[in-house]
């Protein structure tokens, strides 16, 4: 059942539209054109006449009280025109949706190296940063704590004092009875796994341009996966009604989560434009957007698992998240790892213990997973392991307790399509007649589960996306949409869909996206949701434009509506041959005859399943419906040095409906790409011990190059979804979630030993080879 | 004009070709190219990636040969001949590897993507026949983040490919 949030006017039945020749074609990108040209606009791109230089400056210490501030000598410096520190900003708690504990300028504390504590605006960078040493701060130098073991303990520092505990979310839920299922269980296993502190890394830093405008009014250009979210707390943040703040289009230079909430230095930018009146460019540097931009959340995941008769009865998951020194979206990262947990494999008993720690670190966000890649590297890695105790194959365990089309999982999610045996099959078919052989050879295999849209993740009933569709005199069409282009090819997906959906030719459509001014209310990207929610809407706009179109042709052909239809570009009557009317010649004749105009919106908001509504989030939750993935891969191992190397990696997905399969391939390579590195060379941001940050470059944070990468196989294992436009699913980001426990398994089965924590370097496999040894 | 009054006297003059353009700027001794081509060119093609040499985002060709323009003195330009993403097209037709990373879908975000462009230009004008392997190793410091470089290796050989014919 799809629900449909119409405004007024009644659903327009779906008509047939006989020319589907856009969707699941291998197009070229609709953006390709301006980014090989150099002329796509990025942040740092924007020309704005009399445009300042922003620069923040951030705490030195990872505690600490600030006594006072003292700007008087940055603001007399020549070519300074705007100093600002908490004094002159709205007191608005900024972070995840409504549940924020961030102020943009530290009022009285400061929580981490990096945390911003004031900010300057100046003729050009040079003079900025020249300003930004003159600031004199008073800080009484605080304990402080990185590791959330500690963080968590009773007599441990206290970050937030208004919060008396360091722990910022827990969840406690269970579905089924876990203790009879572990009494009742063949045999029970629990192991312990750990991961880094994966850092985003977009090659485009964060920042924001911002121009206050002398009508009161706000501009910005951020780098955003959500431009509504971001309008909606800017607003508040400066305090303006939100028709006065709009979030221009801008090119996206990498996201992956990094992107989705509204940023301290989203509202750092806008004031020191409004102090100043004049625009304000804010970019990180590539240093600063290591430290003091948002992160993973490193995590500790305790599987305890009860087999009987060969199959996964009863799963109890614990894991602790590393929050950093806000809560950002550690309470539903938290809650998503659990909540994944949950639908991995057919399980009847479950349960979930949760903890979302602060401790004095970077802020830990959303990041391309969303929980799914720690979790993803216990869950596999054990099922491996728990294979190996019980001599059972891995491929065949996996087959026999994998979920099916049809399931309802233990914690209510609905699978109205799912070809994840399939996956498997596919994954472990791709490397068949490759078989590695020889000494130190292994290959190893993980699944992998995603979300596809997500209910409630603003702590608000909703998922919603919402499109215009416009047709001009000549028949074109103008789509608006209300999410961004953030480098996963939106645009052109949401052509393909609104050609297809309203029989247009491509290059007569043009997709407008990532201004709030253009479009509704948009819930934006994030959860893999914009192929599938966005799609929907336009899929409905394009009907409603639609029924507008036919609803005139019959008045002017004088015929039955129930004869007309969409056909070669034409409206054509069932029942009189000679009818044909170019959608041309009847937009004019709605425009210049009729005096109307020719549009239809969308607005989409999916109905979920989830049996309990209150399980992981405090928050409705759950997907429409969900991709399924497997990753098989083939590696070999030199013994001496501990250093390994993949042969290929074979990945199976069912997304649904590739609605562009070249797109679908490069999210699935990038998807790679992401769990790879964090499974090897990504060192993870980490602290030294007063409390800084190890990583401040490229050279020392490193990052798989063009000569790293293995070859990689994508088969998409195409599945029948009823749900989406076009049967599509969310593909973006699940597959990040299978490498590591794939790689730890391939090495396991090469030379023996089980590596536990990520990133898996050669080092730790040359202790474990001796341990193994002693 | 720089509004802070102690510059305006430590300019150094410097004229080069841009995209063919005879181009005459007046430059501090530590302005680097990059900042020149974007700030004072508006040539904003050219991208920031890092500052410090690590990510190849800044590529730039100079007399054919690719270079950082992070890290290379405006300054130190004087009589050379520097092409940037936006001279390699007329506007109309696309050179072969922007061609070839338009149809392959080698482009996510783009923001690696005109640094990508530039470093195979230059690959290709020295070796226009190179093997997978070849194209892996010539890219190793330009860095991507979105694509695991599958579709832009595939788009280096196969403008490889055009450019013979
Ligand atoms: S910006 Fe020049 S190498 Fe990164
Ligand atoms: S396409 Fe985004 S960094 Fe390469």
């Amino acid at each position: 059942m799809l629900k449909h949030h119409d405004a007024g006017a009644e659903m327009v039945p779906q008509e047939g539209v006989h020319e589907v020749d856009n969707v699941g074609a291998r197009l070229g990108r609709t953006d390709a054109w301006r980014k090989v040209t150099g002329q796509e606009q990025y942040m740092e791109d924007v020309p704005l006449v009399s445009q300042l230089w922003g620069k923040i400056l951030r705490s030195p210490h990872p505690h600490a009280r600030i006594r006072g501030i003292d700007v008087s000598r940055a603001e007399s410096l020549p070519g300074v025109k705007a100093v600002i520190t908490f004094r002159d900003i709205v007191p608005f708690k900024i972070g995840y949706s409504t549940h924020g504990d961030q102020f943009a300028l530290c009022h009285d504390r400061a929580r981490y190296v990096g945390d911003e504590v004031a900010a300057v605006a100046a003729v050009d960078e040079e003079t900025a940063e020249k300003a930004l040493s003159l600031i004199d701060v008073d800080y009484e130098v605080l304990p402080f704590v990185l590791d959330p073991i500690e963080a968590m303990k009773p007599d441990a520092i206290v970050l937030h004092k208004d919060k008396g505990t360091n722990i910022a979310a827990e969840n406690h839920t269970e579905f089924g009875d876990v203790e009879k299922g572990f009494a009742e269980a063949d045999h029970v296993f629990e192991d312990e796994f750990e991961t880094q502190r994966q850092c985003h890394v977009c090659m485009e830093v964060h920042g924001c341009v911002a121009n206050w405008g002398n009508d009161d009014s706000l501009s910005v250009w951020t780098s955003t996966q959500s431009p509504h979210i971001v309008k909606r707390f800017l607003a508040k943040a400066v305090d303006l009604p939100l028709s006065k703040v709009r979030v221009n289009r801008v090119g996206v230079g990498g996201a992956f989560g990094s992107r989705t909430d509204l940023f301290p230095h989203d509202v750092i930018a806008a004031y020191l434009s409004k102090k100043a009146r004049r625009p304000v460019k804010l970019l990180f540097s590539r240093q600063e957007e290591f430290y003091a931009s948002a992160t993973r959340h490193p995590a500790l995941v305790r599987i305890k698992t009860g087999i009987k008769d060969g199959m996964i009865t009863t799963r109890h998951v614990t894991a602790i998240l590393n929050g950093g020194a806000y809560t950002s979206q550690t309470g539903a990262v938290m809650g998503s790892l659990g909540w994944k947990a949950s639908n991995y494999y057919r399980i009847e008993n479950y349960r979930y213990d949760g903890y979302g720690v602060l401790t004095n670190t970077s802020v830990a966000t959303a990041y391309r997973g969303y929980g799914g890649p720690q979790l993803g590297f216990a869950l596999e890695s054990q099922i491996d392991m728990i294979a190996e105790r019980l001599e059972l194959d891995p491929v065949e365990f996996r087959l026999n307790n994998a979920n099916r089309q049809g399931d309802t999982s233990v914690s209510g999610s609905y699978f109205s399509s799912c070809e994840l045996t399939q996956c498997i099959e596919a994954a472990d078919r791709a490397l068949e007649g490759e078989k590695p052989a020889g000494r130190d050879q292994g290959r190893g295999m993980a699944i992998g589960f995603g979300e596809s849209g997500w209910r409630g993740a603003y702590y608000n009933n909703s998922d919603v996306s919402a499109a215009t569709i416009k047709m001009n005199m000549d028949g074109s069409i103008h789509t608006t949409v209300g999410g961004a282009e953030i480098g996963t090819g939106y645009d052109t997906t949401m052509a393909q869909i609104a050609a297809d959906a309203l029989g247009v030719p491509i290059d007569q459509v043009s997709v407008h996206s990532g201004d709030t001014n253009d479009a509704a209310y948009d819930l934006g990207l994030y959860a893999s949701r914009g192929a599938i929610t966005s799609g929907m809407a336009v899929k409905l706009a394009a009907d409603k434009t639609k029924g507008k179109l036919l609803d005139a042709a019959a008045k002017m052909l004088d015929t039955p509506r129930s004869e007309l239809s969409i056909e070669n570009r034409c409206i054509v009557s069932s029942a009189n041959p000679n009818i044909a009317i170019t959608m041309a010649e009847i937009a004019e004749h709605i425009y210049e005859e009729e005096g109307s105009a020719v549009f239809g919106t969308g607005i989409y908001d999916p109905q979920t399943h989830l049996a309990d509504e209150t399980g992981f989030h405090a928050s409705p939750g759950g997907s429409i419906t969900y991709p399924f993935c497997a990753v098989n891969l083939d590696v070999s191992v030199n013994r001496d040095t501990g250093e390994f190397k993949i042969g290929k990696i074979a990945v199976a997905v069912d997304c649904g409906k590739p609605i562009n399969p070249a797109i679908v391939e490069g999210q699935i390579e990038g998807d790679v790409f992401h769990g790879l590195g964090m499974a090897t060379v990504e060192p993870g941001l980490d602290y030294d011990d007063a409390g800084a940050p190890k990583y401040h470059h490229l050279v020392d944070y490193k990052l798989l190059t063009a000569a790293d990468m293995p070859q990689i196989e994508c088969i998409v294992a195409e599945s029948t979804d009823p749900t989406g436009p076009f049967g599509v699913k969310g593909v973006t980001q699940l597959i990040t979630s299978s490498v590591g426990a794939a790689l730890a398994n391939a090495l396991n089965d090469a030379i023996g030993v089980r590596m536990t924590s990520l990133p898996i370097t050669p080092e730790k496999i040359l202790q474990a080879l001796e341990r193994a040894q002693s | 004009m720089s509004e802070r009054p102690e510059d305006r006297n430590e300019k150094i003059a410097v004229r080069f070709q841009v995209n063919g353009e005879p181009t005459e700027l007046l430059v501090s001794a530590n302005e680097t190219l990059l900042s020149a081509l974007r700030n004072q060119l508006g040539l904003t093609g050219t991208k920031y990636g890092c500052g410090t040499g690590d990510c190849c985002a800044c590529t730039v060709s100079v007399n054919g040969r690719a270079i950082l323009s992070c890290l290379s003195l405006a300054a130190e330009l004087e009589g050379e001949n520097v092409t940037t993403v936006e001279g390699l097209s007329d506007g109309s037709k696309l050179n072969p590897v922007q061609a070839s990373f338009a149809e392959l879908g080698a482009v996510q975000c783009g923001f690696c993507t005109p640094g990508m462009i530039m470093t195979i230009n230059a690959l290709l004008a020295e070796n226009p026949d190179p093997s997978e392997q070849e194209v892996r190793h010539y890219l190793r410091g330009n860095l991507c983040r979105c694509t695991g470089y599958v579709k832009i290796v595939d788009a280096a050989l196969a403008a490889a490919g055009t450019m013979e014919a």
